[in-house]
């Protein structure tokens, strides 16, 4: 694999809080790198300073070979932050021209440039329109157009669809499966589990700061999770309780986990599992609403990591 | 540096400061309105006219077989002029009761009472005259009275002028030579012959030039505050809209960034002060006589950059005490206007107390306008304003310096945040 981004020993503190604690990994061209983590994790601190925007306290960042200060590196890379940078009194185009003049692009190529990724974001009708009319879609689809005006070898996305309905989400994940590219690597930061699942090839699951586990995807559910994992709701929430210590009676707690009014039991063998704790949680009197086998997904990983979901630490 | 990058922001902040009807009001509406107000009410037409006093008269003088009289005195009131104007209307009245019912309505400014034999004590001695003014307020008071006293002094001269010639009749020439007697006597009348001549500016008499002198103090003014305010928001603007980080993640530069500001600021008040010149010259009647070809007139546009690049450092040193661009936009615009009306910008220093015209004779923007006021309104050589010139060239470079040397630091201090 061709190191896009070699990232070693990052560290950035503000005051006594560590935001990004000696994170280290690497990231290949024709790679999609996944940060997943909740809020607060540290992933906009990180994805700031792999994009030259903050300095770390401590470590090195290699970018396509280089410095990713130096001004040719920069040429070469892009960002595309969670809120749109975005002028409202220019038009979409006129925006698009603006950030590709910061990167030399300028007159005719500029204006062609930003119409064919006008376009491409499916904003032809509102080329010239002001943004401030733009609803917030709209916005982030611009958003996404201006971090490609300079053709990046790397893309670096921090929560590319945060406030989007799943349709438009859909969208922007096909958009990013189309620029995957054999020369290009992108880092995309986001507290979506399927997201990170749909567009990642590796991920790396961040909390308080720190990497806690990385990999292919299948990889780390199979060295996290389970097999399967069987989800029981119950019809009174406080149930739960009660179901967690007759469980915990025949499974390892580790495998149990209780979250908000539900259970999920990690098992390599749901078959047998499932008709015993539906047994066993009738004997001790626990009303169930629903039992069924899942698969597992990263949110599970997180949960047997942290013990908590990443929404809720989002709340 | 990148022209490409630095052209971006010009061309950027260009098109969003003249999209925002905020700013097209406060840099563009309300200057002009300023303007307006001056030109229409302040100084409105005809202001620069001399003015004219209504006067009336009550004549009780039966003698019009003296060389000097009442009815004289009359038509010389009727008959004074000044630049081609009336200084006097007059008005006759039957009695003094109905005359001084009319200064204290307000009808007219003042009355002369002209008494009983007034012709005939004039010419043989000495006589007397009641003038009474109306104090409506006590400048126009003042004004009025010195008027009629001129005007009575004007007219005591030319009654001793009649009274000599009228005397010389009667004065036999076997002792004295009369050409000496009359000497001698004209020399009682008028002692010194003294010539005034009015030497004010040319241009500053008329009404337009005035208004020339405002639509400078009102570009002035906006650049003030509009300079103060694009200065001090130049980089909050971009960090509270979440720009600042994509830019810094591009291969623009800290200098690329600020001196695209600068000059795309010093561009929006360069066009805000022709709109300015221009409204003022042709809506408003403004003279202002600018040649390429005269060496002293380029110093009102390079005066004009200089109050730009001022006002625009000035702002980046205020940035460093606000932390939103609400904040720094309140703050420059009351700043900007503060300044404009205490340093000599919009009023003039004459009429400001000692204490403040200090403020006017030390502040570069000042030295700045009166410099341009000096060559393109009072036709001053480049030598007369030298002295403003080099101070406001010295101080806006030093300001600016200051304000890239914040900027820069605000920006290493967001990379290290």
């Amino acid at each position: 694999m061709r190191v896009a981004v070699k990232v070693n020993g990052l560290t950035k503190r503000f005051g006594d809080k560590t935001a990004v604690d000696k994170v280290s990994f690497n990231v290949g061209f024709g790679e999609v790198y996944g940060i997943l983590g909740p809020n607060g994790a540290g992933k906009s601190t990180l994805i700031s300073m792999i994009a030259g925007v903050i300095e770390p306290d401590e470590g090195t960042i290699e970018v396509l070979g280089g410095e990713v200060r130096d001004s040719e590196i920069r040429a070469k890379i892009n960002y595309c932050p969670q809120n749109p940078a975005l002028y409202d009194d220019l038009t979409g185009l006129e925006n698009l021209i603006f950030y590709s003049s910061l990167y030399g692009i300028t007159g005719r190529r500029a204006l062609e440039k930003a119409r064919e990724l006008i376009k491409r974001v499916g904003l032809e009708g509102y080329a010239n329109k002001p943004v401030k009319i733009y609803s917030g879609g709209m916005k982030k689809r611009l958003n996404l157009a201006a971090a490609l005006i300079n053709e990046p070898r790397l893309l670096i996305l921090d929560e590319p669809t945060t406030g989007m309905d799943p349709q438009m989400r859909r969208e922007v994940w096909q958009l990013l499966s189309e620029i995957k590219d054999s020369d290009r690597a992108i880092i995309i930061s986001t507290h979506y589990m399927d997201e990170a699942e749909a567009l990642s090839d590796r991920v790396a699951i961040m909390d308080s700061g720190r990497i806690i586990a990385e990999g292919k995807t299948e990889d780390l559910k199979r060295s996290y999770a389970s097999k399967s994992v069987i989800s029981i709701e119950f019809f009174n929430p406080d149930d739960q309780h009660k179901a967690r210590e007759a469980l915990c009676r025949y499974l390892e707690p580790r495998d149990i986990v209780a979250i908000n009014g539900s259970i999920r039991v990690y098992s390599e063998d749901p078959d047998t599992l499932l008709p015993q704790i539906s047994l066993d949680l009738f004997k001790v009197g626990v009303k169930i609403a629903s039992i069924r086998v899942v698969k597992p997904t990263l949110e599970d990983v997180f949960l047997r990591l942290t013990g908590r979901r990443i929404v809720e630490v989002e709340g | 540096m990148r022209a490409s990058a630095i052209k971006a922001f010009v061309v950027k902040d260009f098109k969003e400061t003249f999209r925002d009807k905020v700013a097209v009001f406060w840099m563009i509406a309300w200057p002009l309105i300023w303007l307006v107000l001056t030109a229409y009410i302040f100084i409105p037409p005809g202001a620069d006219r001399p003015m004219t006093m209504r006067v009336g008269l009550v004549n009780y003088d039966a003698s019009p077989g003296f060389p000097v009289n009442g009815s004289i005195l009359i038509r010389a009131l009727e008959e004074a002029e000044y630049k081609g104007v009336k200084l006097f209307n007059v008005k006759i009245y039957e009695n003094k009761t109905l005359l001084l019912e009319d200064i204290r309505r307000g009808r007219i400014d003042a009355g002369i009472i002209i008494p009983e034999n007034f012709g005939e004590d004039l010419t043989l001695g000495q006589t007397t005259l009641e003038v009474y003014v109306g104090v409506r307020s006590i400048q126009s008071a003042q004004i009025n009275r010195y008027m009629l006293e001129r005007f009575i002094e004007e007219f005591s001269r030319v009654a001793s002028e009649k009274k000599i010639a009228w005397v010389m009749k009667f004065i036999p020439e076997e002792y004295v030579p009369l050409e000496v007697v009359e000497g001698f006597l004209r020399g009682l009348v008028k002692p010194i012959n003294a010539t005034f001549t009015e030497v004010l500016p040319e241009a500053l008499i008329s009404r337009e030039a005035w208004i020339g002198w405002y639509t400078i103090g009102a570009i002035g003014m906006t650049m003030l505050y509009s300079g103060l305010n694009i200065g001090s928001t130049a980089l909050l603007e971009e960090k509270q809209r979440g720009c600042l980080h994509k830019i810094l993640a591009s291969p623009t530069t800290p200098s690329e960034l600020i001196f695209g500001k600068i000059l795309s600021g010093i561009l929006s008040l360069s066009i805000t002060s022709v709109a300015i010149i221009v409204f003022g010259v042709f809506v408003c009647g403004a003279k202002i006589y600018w040649s390429p070809l005269r060496v002293e007139h380029w110093i009102a546009p390079i005066m004009l950059l200089v109050l730009a690049s001022l006002t625009l450092g000035m702002g980046s040193i205020l940035s460093l005490m606000v932390k939103s661009v609400r904040g720094a936009s309140n703050l420059s615009t009351s700043l900007g206007l503060m300044l404009a009306f205490m340093t000599g910008i919009w009023f003039p220093r004459e009429w400001f107390p000692e204490w403040m015209r200090i403020l006017a004779d030390y502040s570069p923007a000042t030295w700045a306008v009166d410099a341009i006021r000096d060559v393109i309104i009072f036709e001053a050589r480049l030598m007369e304003v030298m002295h403003y010139v080099i101070g406001a060239v010295l101080a806006a470079l030093a300001v600016l310096a200051v304000g890239v040397m914040i900027h820069r630091r605000m920006l290493r201090k967001y990379l290290e945040r």
